[in-house]
């Protein structure tokens, strides 16, 4: 693939917390329009490599580029060309849907003119339009899970992350969910999603990256996964490179 | 620049209104302890023109401790404060959107807390009222610049809201022993500007101070 293909590169990446290594030189891309799944039990630094990504947190080492832009060189147009969705939603409780979406369209440098629009779109994508004027504290978890991607594609991201979106989301609203995501990733959006439900990224993913103790383990397309190991479920095969922290 | 900090101090201020939690506290707060100072002190006392400035900053101290430790304490609770560093806002509008928004709370305070101050200890006042004022929202600048800049420094502690006065009076200790002292020769002695004018150049100096310890140290106070 060239490079103009790529919207995030990940290279040689690593995050120490004084002696703790939380990631363990990192390597590896994520291509434009692709659905990539990062799969990892918990505390296997899945959420501390969406912190680096979404720049929140500085790496330890190594470099990281999203739509051609460094990090460490560029973290504003970084910032400007992702969307992040986590289980947190982010979202102001005393502010209403439209409020918090005003806010968040204003940090983001939407002109003025074009936000109610953005606003608008952003609202019908995920089926809020007509709770636009209730406060955000009055919404079930799902509506905000909702929201919170509506608040992560305001600007038109290139890239969307999506960091354990389905936590705590009853089985409706993880379905609503799903064919929100694959709606949005249909129509072109690069979507990088991390999880600890195999089912999820098995069904959802074009291409996963398992990751254990801040290690990449297992890499690869589901399918080529699967034909790989034929004689094994993909949950035992996930549970076989998480247990010994090794490649198979 | 301008416009990001007016944006993050608007929302706050939106957000706060909402919900008045932290200004009903303030407010209250200031209104019960310059209640209970009038009562304790007895009718008109005679020495209010001395101790009346330092009682006030007192309120005025307490006051500000209430809403200081909620201004990042609750953005980290809701978990927007992840959301804000997400987000391509510089830390340094972050930062004075939230002083502006604590400044206009304390503001608000003032406005309350000042002439009820005067009425209930009975005050006779000698000097300008504006100039008085003016000498008060002098001081709530430099106070609010430490208060806000400690908060973030807190953020990530667990007794985060008994740390904050701990960590933030000491530091204070200049700017009110200025602010009070100003105060006390334009209320109790009638003094004019040129009178408070080395109170209020040191008021100033500890502003500019502040503000550039605070803008140099705020990315290192909220980093992980």
């Amino acid at each position: 693939m060239r490079k103009h293909n790529i919207t995030l590169e990940v290279s040689n990446l690593t995050k120490k917390y004084n002696d703790f290594i939380a990631i363990d030189h990192v390597n590896f891309t994520v291509f434009n329009g692709e659905f990539l799944g990062l799969l990892g039990p918990n505390g296997a630094g899945k959420t501390t490599l969406v912190k680096i990504i979404s720049a929140a947190i500085k790496p330890s080492e190594g470099i990281i580029t999203i739509n051609g832009h460094k990090i460490h060189e560029e973290p504003g147009e970084v910032k400007k060309s992702i969307g992040v969705v986590s289980h947190n939603s982010y979202l102001y409780e005393e502010l209403t849907a439209y409020e918090n979406l005003e806010f968040f369209g204003k940090i983001y440098g939407i002109p003025s003119k074009e936000l109610d629009e953005h606003i608008k779109w952003a609202l019908e994508s995920v089926n809020l339009q007509h709770r636009s004027h209730d406060a955000v504290s009055t919404f079930s978890r799902g509506m905000k899970q909702r929201l919170s991607i509506a608040r992560a594609m305001i600007h038109h991201p290139k890239l969307l992350i999506l960091d354990e979106p389905t936590v705590g989301l009853d089985l409706q609203s993880k379905n609503i969910f799903y064919d929100l995501i694959k709606e949005i990733n249909k129509s072109g959006s690069t979507i990088f999603l991390t999880t600890h439900y195999i089912l999820e990224a098995e069904t959802l993913c074009d291409r996963i990256i398992i990751l254990s103790r801040g290690k990449v383990v297992l890499e690869g397309k589901v399918t080529s996964i699967k034909e790989q190991y034929p004689n094994m479920t993909f949950e035992d095969i996930y549970l076989e490179v998480t247990k010994s922290g090794a490649k198979l | 620049m301008i416009n990001e900090i007016l944006i993050v101090a608007s929302k706050d201020l939106r957000v706060e209104f909402r919900s008045k939690s932290t200004i009903n506290s303030m407010v209250l707060f200031a209104m019960i302890t310059i209640i209970i100072f009038s009562f304790g002190l007895g009718p008109f006392p005679p020495y209010i023109g001395e101790v009346g400035p330092g009682l006030l900053w007192l309120v005025f101290l307490f006051t500000g401790m209430l809403g200081f430790a909620r201004t990042f304490v609750h953005e980290k609770e809701m978990g927007t404060f992840e959301g804000l560093k997400i987000s391509p806002l510089s830390t340094l509008s972050i930062l004075i959107g939230k002083a502006i928004f604590n400044f206009t709370l304390m503001l608000i305070v003032e406005i309350l807390a000042f002439p009820l101050f005067l009425v209930m200890t009975g005050y006779n006042v000698k000097g300008s009222l504006v100039l008085a004022f003016f000498l008060i929202v002098l001081g709530t600048i430099g106070f609010v610049i430490i208060g806000s800049m400690m908060s973030a420094l807190i953020i990530n502690a667990r007794t985060r809201e008994m740390l904050l006065p701990i960590i933030t009076f000491p530091l204070a200790v200049p700017l009110v022993i200025a602010a009070t002292l100003s105060l006390k020769k334009v209320l109790a002695d009638g003094s004019g500007f040129s009178e408070v004018f080395v109170e209020v150049e040191f008021m100033f100096i500890y502003i500019v101070i502040m503000s550039i310890v605070s803008m140099l140290t705020f990315d290192y106070a909220v980093e992980e």
